[in-house]
């Protein structure tokens, strides 16, 4: 009999796969947990040099080398560290653990490569010494490999091994620092010194821990290079977060307030020293997250997302939607309270103390502070929108405001040094506010229709996108097989 | 008069009862210039004709479900829907009745591109909104992608080019009845449909059967073909079938019963009937012409034979016709060794003249027919019949209400192993009332499965067509 019937039916069975989204949020602590670390190392290098009578040249070179060397990796590491982890992500999801490992070798050889030449490059030309440059050349290699292996860490929740690092790298700073100088090695070599073996350490940890937990097996190193072009967005999010957040801090040391240290080394210790410490006022933010945004959040998100994957039905699903956006309007709300307290606070107290700490602030600083804190308040919570922006794997979105965030906070600075000095830090303010401005009216457009963009973006038949990166991973992976 | 036929996997890419029966139809027509809207499921067959298509077919236009898949979304969906056309875009997805026309010219006209609509917004609300109130407790997921691959080839198809004709001739509904409503409303031509079997009904058994349709789905599949079907029982001006019952089903199934009428299938009786009787020896030779395809059950025949030869010795089983599923026939053969049957002998296809005349009678179980034209030629072969009680086969067998012939075979319930085997016995005991039945068959199609009756009621059917041109053209 005449027909064809439906037998075209078997090539449309595909379900959209949801896998663990979840690794974004830690993600995004990855990338404010170094820097956390670095100021905490750096205010204690600063209060150890005064301590033991270091010149201020010397300091200030110190804090320069040390502030270059930290944002040179964090930026080198940015580009990478959210493809990574979605890397990380779908492969413990099919539970290919053998391909965890070797993606770790293969992604930071990449940036040791390109990151180091580029450093390498930028320190012949700086005026530093060549143990100072090959030290510093040191510690930029192990900043790269820590920041990469925290990506896997994070990805397999392992928050305790993490915090504990950071503590010994801490303490083992401190420690050498204190028996370098005692044996009388000069303050910039031997704390430049001091820093490596602390950072050694916790790379040497960090390391350990990988290995137990994921397989060596040979595999494809660069396999993950694939990951770059299909999640392209996520991995110019990172990048630009990270420009946002120290564009700022480059370019004041190209202003009027700056002071040539030595070389090509600059610094604005007026800006810089108010800057440094604003930034830690997001500490509550990133703390929250963990704590109380993820843990109230993911339960309801998992249900909903699950709706879509097991069978649920249309009133299961608006219901469940219903209910995750009343919660996640909650934390949002407790999340904004928070920071605005920890801001407030911050300004009217912290201003206080700081000014009894051994810095010298002056009236000039503790403007910087006040308005770098409402900054950086106000980024905390944007960034909290763009994490859960990713949780709903809107990835342009998120691309879209880290955009704005990386390209007005710069281009408000810049125009901010044509004003007087005492508006320095008002360019990061409103950049920042931009961010969180586009963040939030993003985030509710996009949780308005997300059914729409759970399964109405998805293809009727499978694309898969492969391009530069890909052919690069592959070029890469034969080379390796080869030898 | 140019005539636009549309065909549905069948002419002129595969052998079986339709395409002989429309390859003959178009051979007798000379008058009328043919164009040929072929349907198929992949786009790989393109071109790939077993046939070869007689003078008066002047184009072949072929569409291809699977292309469907290879259209690229034109990005975000611009157009903003009209109420009539949202309303048509909810009834075509709830399986109601849209307003075709309305569809038709937001594809053709308007060019709407599938893949964009089935990512846009409208697309899901209108689901998200019909499955509020019709389906509450299914998956909601399911139900976007079973939405989407349901609408994508009909979407597809009503975006497609249409070959210019003066009359549209469907030989099914389904979506080749959709493809000739398309035609008509395009340039404003006349619908004509002829049925061999139910198509509907066809569909309805697969998808019952189907494993890969999720249960809670399954009737919104029925629906969807019923729905395609209603287009072009709505649409057509006149409706034609095989066989009394076939013409109710359609009545049944909303066809205006005004339009419709049965045109029996014909069969050129003289090149059949001068073939002599098989000579009398100890063996009995039945013969079966089928494809080797499931809807055939050739299994249950494998199955009743061997229990025939169970109990008579001398009998043979001859099973002619291509391969319709090489999956379906790899198990008939493995059947056939399994129960050691020596034999049966698949002979491929062949040329049933030449073969006929190795035959005592031949044996029908499909589960699902409209009017075989094998039972028709065995008939006129003067070879009785035994075949199972489905499409109008009773009707052959026994004749209809007024026709005094007699009885032509045995009629059985389908799948019914045991009664194929009894019937197969019976007919086997007695050579003379093989005859007798066999004669009856032939005096039968004589009187009224002619290939030239049949064609003369097709002319008639497209003079009638024509009349009404001339009627509308003096208006």
């Amino acid at each position: 009999m005449a027909g064809i019937g439906f037998e075209l039916k078997k090539l449309f069975k595909r379900r959209g796969l949801f896998a663990a989204f979840r690794a974004y949020g830690y993600a995004g602590i990855v990338c404010t947990g170094p820097m956390l670390l670095g100021i905490v190392l750096l205010l204690g290098i600063m209060y150890l040099c005064d301590a033991t009578g270091a010149s201020r040249q010397s300091r200030e070179l110190l804090v320069c080398m040390i502030t270059y060397t930290l944002l040179a990796s964090l930026l080198v590491t940015s580009f990478l560290s959210m493809v990574v982890t979605r890397f990380i992500a779908d492969m413990l999801y099919e539970e290919q653990y053998e391909a965890v490992l070797p993606s770790f070798w293969g992604s930071t050889a990449l940036m040791l490569v390109a990151g180091g030449v580029l450093y390498g490059i930028f320190l012949l030309f700086s005026g530093a010494t060549l143990v100072e440059g090959l030290l510093m050349l040191w510690l930029f290699g192990e900043l790269v490999v820590t920041w990469n292996a925290m990506s896997y860490l994070t990805a397999i929740k392992d928050y305790r091994g993490i915090l504990l690092s950071f503590l010994t790298a801490i303490v083992v700073t401190f420690v050498t620092g204190w028996l370098l100088l005692y044996l009388g090695v000069p303050h910039v070599v031997g704390l430049l010194m001091a820093v490596s073996v602390g950072y050694g350490i916790m790379l040497l940890w960090d390391v350990i821990l990988l290995y137990r937990y994921f397989p060596q097996r040979d595999f494809g190193a660069f396999l993950f290079l694939r990951w770059v072009d299909e999640f392209l967005p996520l991995a110019f999010t990172g990048l630009f977060v990270n420009i946002g957040l120290f564009a700022h801090l480059v370019i004041m040391w190209m202003g009027p307030i700056r002071v040539q240290v030595k070389g090509l080394f600059y610094g604005a210790p007026y800006h810089d020293v108010p800057a440094l410490a604003a930034f830690l006022t997001i500490l509550v933010t990133t703390v929250n997250f963990v704590v109380s945004v993820e843990v109230n959040f993911y339960s309801k998100y998992r249900n909903y997302y699950s709706l879509f994957n097991d069978g649920g039905a249309i009133g299961d699903i608006m219901q469940a939607e219903e209910e995750m956006l009343q919660v996640l309007g909650m934390e949002l709300k407790y999340t904004a309270i928070k920071q605005l307290l920890t801001t407030a606070l911050a300004i009217s107290v912290g201003g206080i103390l700081i000014g009894y700490l051994p810095f010298g602030f002056n009236d000039l600083m503790e403007g910087y502070f006040r308005t770098l804190c409402v900054g950086y308040g106000i980024y905390a919570v944007a960034n909290t929108m763009l994490l859960l922006l990713l949780y709903f794997t809107d990835y342009e979105g998120a691309m879209v405001s880290a955009a704005v965030f990386a390209g007005l906070t710069s281009l408000f600075t810049v125009v901010s040094l044509q004003f007087s000095k005492v508006y320095f830090g008002f360019g990061f303010l409103l950049g920042s506010a931009c961010f969180f401005f586009i963040s939030a009216v993003r985030l509710n457009h996009f949780t308005r229709k997300l059914p729409y963009y759970i399964l109405s973006t998805q293809p009727v038949t499978a694309e898969e996108k492969s391009g530069l990166f890909t052919g690069l991973g592959k070029y890469l992976d034969q080379k390796v097989e080869r030898r | 008069m140019k005539i636009c036929l549309i065909l549905e996997g069948c002419y002129p890419y595969v052998f079986g009862g339709v395409s002989t029966w429309m390859h003959q139809y178009i051979n007798q027509m000379t008058e009328h210039e043919f164009v040929l809207w072929v349907i198929g499921a992949n786009a790989k067959d393109r071109g790939k004709f077993v046939y070869e298509l007689p003078k008066n077919v002047t184009a072949v236009y072929e569409v291809f479900l699977d292309d469907a898949l290879k259209i690229k979304a034109a990005g975000k969906m611009r157009h903003r829907f009209s109420v009539q056309e949202t309303d048509s875009l909810r009834e075509l997805m709830i399986c109601g009745r849209p307003d075709w026309e309305v569809l038709f010219s937001l594809y053709q006209e308007k060019r709407m591109n599938p893949m964009s609509f089935l990512q846009s917004e409208e697309f899901l609300n209108i689901l998200t909104e019909s499955c509020l109130k019709h389906y509450p407790y299914i998956a909601f997921a399911d139900a976007f992608h079973t939405m989407r691959s349901m609408l994508l080839p009909v979407l597809y198809l009503l975006g497609t080019q249409v070959p210019e004709a003066d009359v549209y001739h469907a030989i099914c509904t389904g979506y080749g009845g959709m493809l000739a409503c398309l035609g008509g409303w395009r340039y404003q031509k006349k619908v004509l449909l002829t049925e061999h079997g139910i198509y509907t009904r066809e569909r309805e058994e697969e998808i019952i059967r189907a494993k890969w349709v999720v249960p809670s789905f399954k009737k919104q599949w029925i629906s969807f073909f019923y729905m395609l079907s209603d287009i072009i029982y709505q649409r057509a001006f006149l409706v034609t079938c095989l066989f009394t019952n076939a013409m109710q089903i359609q009545i049944q199934m909303g066809c205006d019963a005004r339009k419709c009428r049965v045109i029996e299938n014909g069969i050129h009786y003289e090149r059949l009937s001068g073939i002599p009787l098989k000579p009398e020896d100890d063996w009995v030779d039945i013969g079966a012409v089928v494809r080797l395809a499931p809807i055939k059950d050739i299994k249950t025949m494998i199955y009743a034979f061997f229990e025939l030869s169970m109990r008579r010795q001398r009998v043979r089983l001859y099973i002619m016709g291509g391969v319709d599923d090489e999956e379906y026939a790899a198990e008939c053969h493995a059947l056939v060794e399994q129960l050691k049957l020596e034999n049966v002998i698949f002979t491929g296809r062949v040329d049933i003249i030449s073969y006929m005349e190795r035959l005592d009678f031949t044996i029908l179980t499909s589960i699902s027919e409209g009017q075989p034209l094998s039972v028709l030629e065995s008939f006129a072969a003067r070879r009785p019949c035994v075949t199972t009680d489905v499409g109008c086969c009773r009707e052959l067998l026994c004749g209809r209400a007024g026709d005094s012939f007699g009885e032509a075979g045995y009629c059985v319930p389908p799948m019914y192993r045991e009664g194929l085997a009894a019937a197969m016995e019976k007919m086997c005991a007695s050579r003379a009332r093989r005859l007798r039945m066999g004669a009856n068959g032939q005096a039968r199609v004589k009187a009224y499965y002619r290939q030239e009756r049949m064609i003369k009621k097709y002319r008639e059917l497209y003079e009638e067509v024509k009349g009404q041109w001339q009627e509308s053209d003096l208006n």
